[in-house]
């Protein structure tokens, strides 16, 4: 009897597996109504009016927006000032290590304001290109500075500050930087 | 689509090409809406869940992160939230029936009992005519058994996707589908006899 039981239900599984198959097959490909897209493409190209786009390099295509309100430029800039002002005073210690770096020939041509670095990711590149909002501050960066973005200092150096480009997230997060001599 | 095609694109759409955000929208759409349509009641609001999840995927705020799993596993997710949001709205949880509660007497059907079964010639010829009755089955299923369900079965997503777009563990993901099934047997056995 019980048998009987467990072939009945088997079965049961079977057809029932067999009728979402059939309906996997019907469902396969929907068509949505067109007006969802033709409304999605009116959407996009309205916030592609609203923004403009700064090439760094490559392929790397950064935006800034301009539009007002809460996501607006002055919105945007308001974290970069905030990390502009906490960065603003120290900038010594990198431009010291240089001088002590005699026989390193790139300090000694950043010395001479010839050398610029490429763009140093601060976090996982990957992470950096999916960046929505990004934009460039140029600024000084006093040696603590660099050394709380990882960037090794000498830490006999203290003085002088140096010039950099630095990557900025929509959130005020340093992504990446440029030293510039 | 391959993953770093589908990142490129991804770039391009941030950056302001049109073309590219059409081109994820033709991958991604119709999945979404077949998702949607079976998880839902109405084309309509099917339709506007799959919108507002490209709304979303255009957002400057669009929180998608490429380590913690696919596109398509995040735009579902997207689209699964949108969709609790809209059951939520139209006060559709309340109409579960009862006897499809966790409590109820469902069985527990696993994965090599449901794969490896083979249908009865009776049930072949019938399921050409009765896709309707299993939609209308799979709707009645509770919303956290069905998207596990549909996800799985319908759109062949694996496990550990499933977990991430439900956030749910993969062993709930487990649990949740072998009820489900149960609930779609139970549900489909009792058409059957009505």
């Amino acid at each position: 009897m019980e048998s009987k039981n467990n072939i009945g239900l088997s079965q049961q599984i079977a057809d029932a597996h067999e009728r979402l198959q059939a309906l996997k097959a019907e469902s396969a490909t929907p068509s949505l109504p067109p007006q969802v897209q033709a409304n999605l493409q009116r959407a996009f190209r309205a916030q592609v009016a609203n923004n403009v786009h700064i090439n760094i390099s490559g392929d790397n295509s950064l935006s800034l927006t301009r539009s007002g309100g809460r996501n607006g430029f002055a919105a945007r800039l308001a974290p970069l000032l905030a990390v502009i002002a906490v960065m603003a005073g120290a900038m010594t210690m990198l431009m010291s290590a240089q001088q002590n770096s005699a026989d390193n020939n790139d300090w000694q041509g950043a010395k001479t304001g010839h050398l610029s670095t490429p763009f140093i990711a601060l976090k996982d590149i990957k992470l950096i290109a999916l960046e929505l909002n990004t934009t460039i501050v140029e600024t000084q960066l006093s040696p603590m500075q660099l050394v709380r973005l990882g960037i090794p200092v000498n830490p006999s150096n203290t003085a002088s500050a140096i010039s950099a480009q630095v990557l900025m997230s929509d959130s005020g997060e340093a992504l990446a930087l440029k030293l510039d001599y | 689509m391959e993953l770093k095609q589908e990142q490129q694109l991804l770039r391009q759409m941030r950056a302001g090409d049109e073309a590219a955000f059409n081109a994820l929208y033709v991958a991604h759409a119709s999945h979404l809406y077949r998702f949607c349509l079976l998880r839902m009641r109405s084309s309509d609001l099917a339709a506007d869940v799959v919108q507002e999840t490209f709304m979303v995927l255009m957002s400057p705020n669009c929180g998608f992160d490429a380590l913690k799993g696919s596109l398509a596993g995040y735009l579902f997710g997207v689209a699964r939230n949108l969709a609790l949001k809209q059951d939520v709205v139209q006060n559709r949880f309340v109409a579960i029936d009862v006897a499809l509660s966790d409590e109820d007497d469902a069985p527990e059907i696993e994965e090599s009992l449901w794969t490896q079964a083979t249908a009865s010639p009776e049930a072949k010829l019938a399921t050409a005519q009765s896709n309707d009755a299993v939609k209308q089955a799979i709707k009645k299923i509770a919303p956290h058994y069905r998207d596990v369900l549909i996800l799985y079965e319908l759109h062949e997503f694996s496990y550990a996707e499933i977990a991430q777009i439900c956030g749910i563990d993969i062993g709930t993901v487990r649990s949740r589908l072998s009820r489900a099934r149960g609930h779609l047997l139970k549900l489909l056995v009792s058409l059957q006899d009505a």
